[in-house]
């Protein structure tokens, strides 16, 4: 086909399009839908007792506080990924990575602290079902957000909106689950963040419909 | 992109997302051009320029709800230029590594009669069949005889379905049949 065919072609059947919110827009409604669906899931599964007291210590707030910052983090670094042009830099990218590199490595040390191992990790394939149960809406509306869009990235846009939902699911878990040991909560409350993550990039283009880049909507 | 063309272009995207198609058509020359010199540029004087410029036109045709007319559009556009190009240059490397170009038509089958095939077609008359047919039609069973490509890929680059595809590289071949002077089925 000679490119002024293709030009003629695309615009005879010309529809007008309602341009997409700014990133920023997007990602402050997908924050509401995330904390409803945290919320929701502290309430279903109920939250632990005296979690007031446990919020003060330091090692239990870092565990509430990394998951959250790389939900939000995640989240945001997908939706600007998701837009032509939008990415100044790595940075956003590059802190989603960071914040869940810390937050494992403090998992980690506190795992080889204990000097167990996995060996007495117990019940963490109940909180990978309740991380995944809390984080599935929210994972879905984000996938749908980037769907609009057009991610010329799709794995890293893909593998950190999964990321980001699960992170949801796991900051929720971790004010529900009764267990402090620290080799549970990198199996339980960790390791779906990475699994979906990984997922997520592997299965990117089923996730992250690219029928934009084949100019979706033109004329038959 | 002079900053008057982008000016430019950035009025026109924001007709286009109107529905203003003659403002579409005149942003989608603009960008043609613009994509071709762009990977000239960088790439040289090689033979799918073309092919870059069209697969940019359909992904900013596909992506272009995503501009946001309060930000610059050269950023954006160039952001899916090269993009493309770099998925261009990956196939034309990979086609490159398997194939050998060629601008003659192989020599059809000679067949007899019996093998259904039309045995006294030679390339001039089939070359005139194929350009009796519908462009869109043209396009599917150049793609899939000549160029050798996939049903997968003529789909994606044209952004029809597989099936769709088939479809009409079936009624292609029954017109090519017909006008080639064999039985049509």
């Amino acid at each position: 086909m000679r490119t002024d065919d293709l030009i003629a072609n695309l615009a005879d059947g010309l529809a007008p399009v309602k341009p997409l919110s700014p990133p920023s827009v997007r990602f402050l409604w997908w924050c509401v839908l995330a904390a409803a669906c945290g919320a929701a899931g502290v309430a279903v599964f109920g939250g632990r007792p005296g979690l007031g007291t446990l919020l003060r210590q330091p090692f239990f707030a870092w565990l509430v506080v990394l998951p959250l910052g790389m939900a939000a983090v995640a989240a945001a670094a997908a939706l600007v990924l998701a837009v032509p042009g939008a990415e100044r830099s790595r940075a956003l990218r590059s802190s989603a990575v960071a914040v869940g590199g810390i937050w494992a490595v403090l998992l980690l040390a506190a795992v080889a602290r204990a000097g167990n191992g996995f060996a007495n990790a117990s019940h963490w394939p109940i909180c990978v079902s309740r991380v995944v149960a809390i984080g599935l809406i929210p994972a879905v509306a984000l996938l749908g957000m980037l769907r609009r869009a057009a991610p010329l990235r799709p794995a890293w846009a893909s593998a950190l909106a999964a990321s980001a939902a699960m992170a949801t699911g796991a900051a929720a878990i971790q004010l529900i689950c009764p267990i402090d040991d620290a080799a549970h909560s990198l199996l339980g409350h960790f390791g779906p963040v990475l699994l979906m993550a990984g997922l997520g990039a592997w299965q990117a283009a089923r996730l992250v419909n690219q029928r934009w880049k084949r100019g979706a909507g033109s004329p038959r | 992109m002079t900053s008057q063309q982008e000016q430019r272009a950035t009025a026109l995207m924001i007709l286009a997302q109107h529905g203003d198609s003659t403002a579409y058509a005149e942003l989608l020359t603009l960008l043609a051009a613009t994509s071709r010199q762009y990977a000239r540029n960088r790439l040289g004087d090689v033979p799918w320029l073309d092919d870059v410029a069209q697969e940019t036109l359909m992904t900013v045709h596909g992506a272009r709800r995503t501009y946001d007319s309060r930000r610059p559009f050269a950023p954006w556009f160039y952001a899916i230029l090269s993009s493309r190009m770099i998925d261009v240059l990956r196939k034309e490397r990979r086609v490159g590594s398997r194939e050998i170009a060629s601008d003659v038509i192989p020599e059809p089958a000679q067949t007899g009669p019996a093998g259904g095939q039309v045995s006294d077609a030679d390339p001039v008359r089939i070359r005139a069949a194929l350009d009796a047919l519908p462009a869109r039609q043209r396009e599917i069973v150049s793609a899939l005889k000549l160029r050798d490509q996939s049903v997968k890929e003529v789909s994606q680059r044209l952004g029809m379905s597989e099936s769709a595809v088939k479809v009409s590289a079936h009624r292609g071949y029954r017109a090519l049949r017909r006008l080639l002077g064999g039985r049509e089925s």
